[in-house]
């Protein structure tokens, strides 16, 4: 029973401050969901460079730290193969517009360790993660990325349950993976998708068509959030809509639970998803 | 009529939270004993720290002090209690009495999962805002009345027995996946149900007024489902055109809201006078002739 949420600033062009600060609130109204482990992955394309950040969980003994490489575009591979053969180091996040921050714990723990109400952002992803078929560690926790592309990350509630098969494809195109999560063949096929016909939509659907269980995922990239529940409904995805004020912008939330979009005023235009059928927002 | 705003019970937690006592559930224990008479069980100290970190950030703390609440003023002979900020609590309402109890029962505010799961009650419990997945689950007897939205599996496993007749539900802004799933009796009036609404239902009816979702009726044995022309079913459920009987039962379950719905005329429904007007959120006219039923498919049946 994870909890996910995503934000889309409706009007992009303004530098609205408050992503990371309306995540954290979504987050907090829905603990009660999910205590193992928290994260967001919020987008800023402001930050755009020709810099990428590398990131990884370093194993020592039971505890994880996190590492960051600062990376120019012609050396990623390069970092990526290296940090590929350093048995303590897992990979879990590639970034140039976005900040994807997890850990084991609470949603007001993340926020204390990582100050997650100061980053601000167009539109941003988040999570509360309950284990259910792999270990709490950082590196299971949520958001999931991909070194295929930068600025791809997930977040999901559900079972994917012929992930192993979605794997096996996968690893047989050459893609790497991580974890043992089923969450993460998510954003692997998603990013393979984009890489290969350069279209969220038909990246969505394409994993609908594949991908077999009960689930809903919110999947971001530095242009869009796209909310995404399997053909035939079974796992919850709300969506809202707050009109904004003139001190504060407008914007569409995403969430599992009501509770969630009640919290940040996003009570307008309430829908949920149809089963089957990408709802994708495009930054402005 | 009595009022608890848990907006209270929270503020007392984070007050004596902030004293920064390693006797926090003591005290909290002891507060909510002498100002509503309730004793909570120890066990709770365990696993509001062990989930949430601390007593005040815990939510099962503050489900478990509403329902205890509640059942000691249903105790006392309370029958008209309104309860003040929510927030979306799960698992407000779960009273578990074997029988039925007098109360009506207002909430302001969204409840979240699970509100008055089990429920067994005479009265009518209204929920002025959203209600999440599973309302009423497994309920016996009791009248629920949302006006806001519900989100998945409303009046999954809706209970009929030898002693309950079920539990009927309206939900004014509509219902979303799973509507009455695996209902074994009682009603839902709503105006929007989503995909596989019905599915394994064994008895009960379920009118759906508003839009409708697809793959109805999935596994379906036993009873109704009445809906708007457009949606699909499942397997082991078929579509038909409404008869005599069918208007009865409409008329039967709408009279259970009438007040609520400000049906007019709902006596003179018949097959040759399908229509109906009603206020809900907005006023409706019905024509139940753009209406088919979906029940179990007896060729599928075994």
């Amino acid at each position: 029973m994870c909890g996910i949420c995503g934000i889309m600033m409706d009007d992009a062009d303004i530098r609205y401050s408050h992503v990371g600060s309306l995540l954290q609130d979504m987050m907090e109204s829905q603990q009660i969901r999910a205590q193992d482990g928290a994260g967001i992955a919020i987008f800023d394309n402001s930050n755009s460079s020709n810099s990428f950040r590398i990131k990884s969980f370093r194993a020592n003994g039971e505890k994880f730290t996190s590492d960051e490489i600062n990376s120019s575009t012609d050396k990623i591979n390069e970092n990526l193969i290296s940090l590929y053969d350093d048995a303590d180091c897992t990979f879990y996040s590639l970034e140039n517009k976005m900040m994807l921050i997890k850990d084991v714990g609470l949603a007001k723990d993340l926020d204390k360790k990582y100050n997650i109400r100061q980053i601000t952002g167009s539109h941003g992803i988040g999570h509360l993660r309950i284990a259910t078929s792999s270990r709490v560690t950082p590196y299971n926790t949520h958001p999931f990325s991909t070194t295929i592309l930068p600025d791809v990350a997930i977040v999901h509630n559900g079972e994917i349950t012929n992930y192993n098969m979605l794997r096996d494809m996968l690893e047989l195109e050459g893609y790497s993976f991580y974890t043992d999560s089923d969450s993460e063949v998510i954003a692997v096929f998603i990013a393979s998708q984009i890489l290969k016909h350069g279209d969220v939509e038909r990246a969505h659907r394409e994993f609908i068509s594949r991908a077999d269980g009960p689930f809903t995922y919110i999947a971001a990239t530095a242009d869009s959030l796209a909310i995404v529940r399997d053909k035939f409904g079974t796992r919850k995805g709300i969506i809202g809509y707050n009109p904004g004020t003139e001190k504060q912008p407008p914007f569409w939330a995403m969430a599992t639970d009501l509770s969630a979009l009640d919290v940040i005023g996003a009570t307008e235009k309430i829908e949920t998803p149809h089963p089957g059928k990408p709802k994708i927002f495009y930054r402005n | 009529m009595f009022t608890l705003d848990i907006d209270d019970i929270r503020s007392l937690a984070q007050e004596i939270s902030q004293k920064g006592t390693d006797r926090e559930f003591e005290l909290l224990k002891t507060k909510l004993n002498e100002k509503y008479g309730i004793i909570l069980p120890n066990g709770l100290k365990t696993a509001a720290i062990e989930k949430f970190g601390d007593i005040a950030s815990s939510p099962i703390l503050y489900e478990n002090i509403t329902n205890s609440i509640l059942r000691k003023k249903v105790e006392e002979g309370e029958t008209d209690i309104l309860i003040r900020n929510p927030k979306a609590l799960y698992r407000i309402g779960v009273l578990g009495y074997l029988d039925p109890v007098e109360l009506n029962l207002t909430v302001e505010g969204n409840v979240g999962n699970f509100f008055g799961a089990f429920c067994n009650f005479n009265g009518t419990w209204t929920v002025k805002g959203h209600a999440e997945n599973g309302l009423a689950d497994k309920g016996y007897c009791g009248k629920f009345v949302i006006d806001g939205l519900a989100t998945e599996l409303v009046g999954q496993n809706n209970q009929s027995t030898s002693y309950s007749h079920g539990v009927d539900i309206l939900v004014r802004k509509g219902c979303m996946e799973r509507a009455m799933a695996q209902a074994r009796g009682g009603n839902l009036v709503t105006f929007g149900a989503g995909f596989n609404s019905g599915i394994y239902m064994s008895d009960g009816i379920l009118i759906n007024l508003g839009p409708p979702g697809e793959q109805f009726g999935s596994g379906m044995v036993g009873g109704i489902i009445y809906t708007r022309q457009g949606t699909t079913t499942g397997k082991g459920a078929v579509i038909k055109k409404l008869d005599d009987n069918d208007y009865e039962k409409i008329k039967n379950v709408l009279k259970i809201f009438e007040q609520e719905l400000m049906i007019e005329n709902l006596n003179d429904l018949s097959h040759s006078n399908s229509k109906l007007n009603m206020t809900n959120i907005k006023h409706e006219e019905i024509n139940f002739k753009e209406f088919e039923k979906i029940i179990a498919d007896s060729n599928n049946m075994h």
